[in-house]
């Protein structure tokens, strides 16, 4: 009786310790893992500006029956070009705060040669991007997913991260966002387990951990493409993973990068995903810092007062991904973080989280498909006739023969529509605010107010001095 | 001798007292973060090269509340560059950074009047005096520039600060030494 009466005891004390461990902390979904993976540099037109019209298309039959989304299919603009066949990479238009608001040009859309220059007017097809027009058609896209801030990438990436940033432009730190205002610290504070992989985790940093101040002690959440790809395997990833393409072995897709070198990356690393036994409790969220000055067709609105920048792209992985589909649902990177935060029914990290469409719509929670099952099992062939490595080198391929791949349902026989749009935000929810006022952090004497008041009292000294010597 | 050494240390120090005054203001205000085209790299330069050199030869004539007028100038300047800049939301063409870097550059004209004045010289001298200011000026300009680049855009407050203690620690001194060298 005594060991019977020890054993509730301490199991009462066990289920009064706060679990911080993957898939003990509640979902809204059966989704456990959300898995980011972050490109640069490419606008929604430049990847899917004729998709999935696919001139060398041995499959004209499915591609007929694909949902288009809003591109450039149709339209007629002046001066935008494909790139040749057989040209794996786009040159650099110019980027920066100026380029981009120039080439934004108050909506109109008219200025990018004198923005962001001639080189902004192209974009790919199947020849380069057949592989990833593949895996994007199997699953869902967004067409109304934007990047986050009319500029470049460091206040881009931060809002992908904290939903909130101090810097315009691609300058500093100085200022840093408290490491407790970004998304990982949320996730901390409630238990809920992360990671953040990157090529070369060795130094203990990633590209934007210098501005997330107190990141030193979080360096354990660092780890190697490597070690994802075992985690994945053995089913340890942790709830929410960030992965950053972003390497010195060029799989960013960020031009000049040959863009061929990022889809295979991301084609073996969503192949391993699929294989795992995480497959069923996963959703993958594909989506690039910022535009990089590429031409697109569609004027970005704001949000929650927040200029949002050119569109992206933004493809969905998962087995409650709808097929096929494409959501006009207004998106934008703090959209994964409301995602996160509805999930794990977690606060909005801050109003701007709070005020952003969820991508809700792309999931299928509740009708079966043909064959009596919700959760999709894995397509079994976007590798197929491609030399796949996690570390792929010097390819020049014409993907277009991978393109389209079998659907996995007939198109016809979904329980679905294959498009929609959602409004729902934590705000409309209800969701209370994690942090009601972002902050930075500038130490006083690098503060503007600080440098002018030196000024001011240099220019006393100097007033003193020819005051009391005179000529 | 020693009116020649007054004269180049305080043609160096009233550069040094310019940057950082530039730099400051340029920075509290926000406008200092509209560099980062490359393209419009030459245009900045050139409107930095060009509001020097006029700014300081403008500080080296000889008229009645030539430093009152010129605090004035210079205020106005400012001014002008934040009208042209904020009006459009911070995005300015090429022209437009070209006048906004020429304006920002102001603060050499009452620095040289101010140090100019301390020192008896002819014309021809006073010319040479803000000839050597406005070049060490776009020196120490272009040199934290390529700093700032290199250090990727993250040194530029400490680079003022860096400006603003020497600037301050040499005015100190200089205070102190006048008798010396009145």
């Amino acid at each position: 009786m005594k060991i019977l009466s020890f054993m509730v005891l301490f199991l009462l004390l066990l289920s009064l310790i706060p679990v911080n461990s993957s898939g003990l902390v509640d979902t809204k979904t059966p989704i456990k893992h959300v898995i980011n993976i972050y490109f640069e540099n490419n606008a929604f037109d430049t990847i899917f500006g004729i998709y999935p019209q696919d001139p060398y298309s041995h499959n004209k039959n499915i591609i007929n029956n694909m949902t288009v989304p809003d591109n450039l299919l149709g339209k007629n603009i002046q001066g935008l070009k494909q790139i040749p066949d057989g040209i794996y990479y786009a040159k650099n238009p110019v980027e920066g705060y100026t380029a981009f608001n120039l080439d934004w040009n108050h909506g109109r859309l008219d200025n990018f040669v004198n923005g962001s220059g001639q080189q902004s007017m192209v974009y790919f097809t199947s020849n380069q991007f057949g592989l990833e027009w593949s895996i994007a058609s199997e699953y869902s896209i967004g067409d109304r997913y934007f990047s986050n801030y009319m500029s470049e990438s460091a206040p881009n990436t931060l809002l992908y991260l904290a939903g909130y940033t101090p810097v315009i432009n691609d300058y500093g730190p100085p200022p840093w966002i408290p490491f407790k205002e970004s998304i990982f610290g949320e996730l901390n504070q409630y238990g809920v387990s992360w990671g953040i992989y990157v090529g070369d985790p060795s130094n203990g940093t990633f590209d934007y951990s210098s501005f997330l101040y107190g990141w030193d002690n979080y360096k354990g959440n660092l780890h190697s493409w490597d070690s994802l790809i075992s985690q994945i395997r053995n089913g340890t990833l942790p709830s929410v993973s960030y992965i950053f393409s972003q390497d010195y072995r060029d799989f960013d897709q960020h031009p000049p990068n040959n863009v061929e070198r990022g889809e295979i990356w991301l084609a073996y690393i969503v192949n391993e995903i699929e294989k795992s036994p995480i497959w069923n409790s996963s959703i993958i969220f594909i989506t690039y810092d910022e535009f990089g000055g590429f031409y697109d067709h569609v004027p970005p609105p704001s949000l929650d007062g927040v200029q949002l920048g050119m569109r992206v792209p933004f493809i969905v992985i998962s087995p409650y991904a709808k097929e096929n589909y494409v959501s006009h649902t207004v998106l934008t990177h703090t959209s994964i973080l409301a995602f996160i935060d509805y999930n794990w029914n977690l606060p909005a990290l801050n109003s701007l989280v709070a005020h952003s469409c969820i991508p809700l719509d792309i999931l299928n929670l509740n009708s079966t498909y043909p064959d009596g099952i919700i959760a999709r099992p894995p397509i079994n062939n976007i590798l197929s006739g491609v030399n796949a490595s996690l570390y792929p080198t010097d390819i020049e391929q014409n993907f277009s023969y991978i393109f389209p791949l079998e659907p996995q349902y007939s198109y016809s026989k979904l329980p679905y529509q294959r498009e929609g749009y959602s409004n729902i935000t934590l705000a409309t929810l209800g969701f209370p605010i994690y942090i009601e006022k972002n902050t930075s952090i500038i130490p006083f004497y690098l503060q503007q107010w600080f440098l002018i008041l030196l000024l001011i009292l240099n220019l006393l000294i100097l007033a003193y001095w020819g005051v009391k010597h005179g000529k | 001798m020693e009116n020649k050494l007054r004269f180049f240390y305080l043609s160096g120090y009233s550069s040094i007292f310019s940057v950082f005054a530039s730099l400051a203001l340029a920075y509290s205000l926000n406008l200092i973060y509209l560099i980062g085209d490359e393209r419009q790299e030459p245009f900045l330069f050139l409107g930095i090269i060009i509001g020097a050199l006029i700014y300081s030869l403008m500080g080296s004539l000889k008229v009645k509340n030539i430093l009152f007028i010129s605090l004035l100038i210079s205020i106005i300047s400012y001014l002008i560059a934040l009208y042209l800049i904020f009006s459009n939301d911070m995005v300015i063409d090429n022209n437009m950074l070209f006048i906004a870097s020429f304006l920002i550059t102001s603060p050499i004209m009452p620095s040289n009047v101010f140090f100019n004045s301390r020192l008896s010289l002819k014309y021809s001298s006073r010319i040479l005096f803000s000839l050597i200011i406005s070049a060490l000026f776009i020196l120490i300009i272009l040199i934290f520039a390529i700093i700032y680049t290199i250090s990727n855009q993250t040194v530029l407050p400490y680079g003022i600060l860096f400006f603003a203690i020497l600037s301050i620690i040499i005015s100190i001194i200089l205070f102190w030494k006048s008798g010396d060298v009145k």
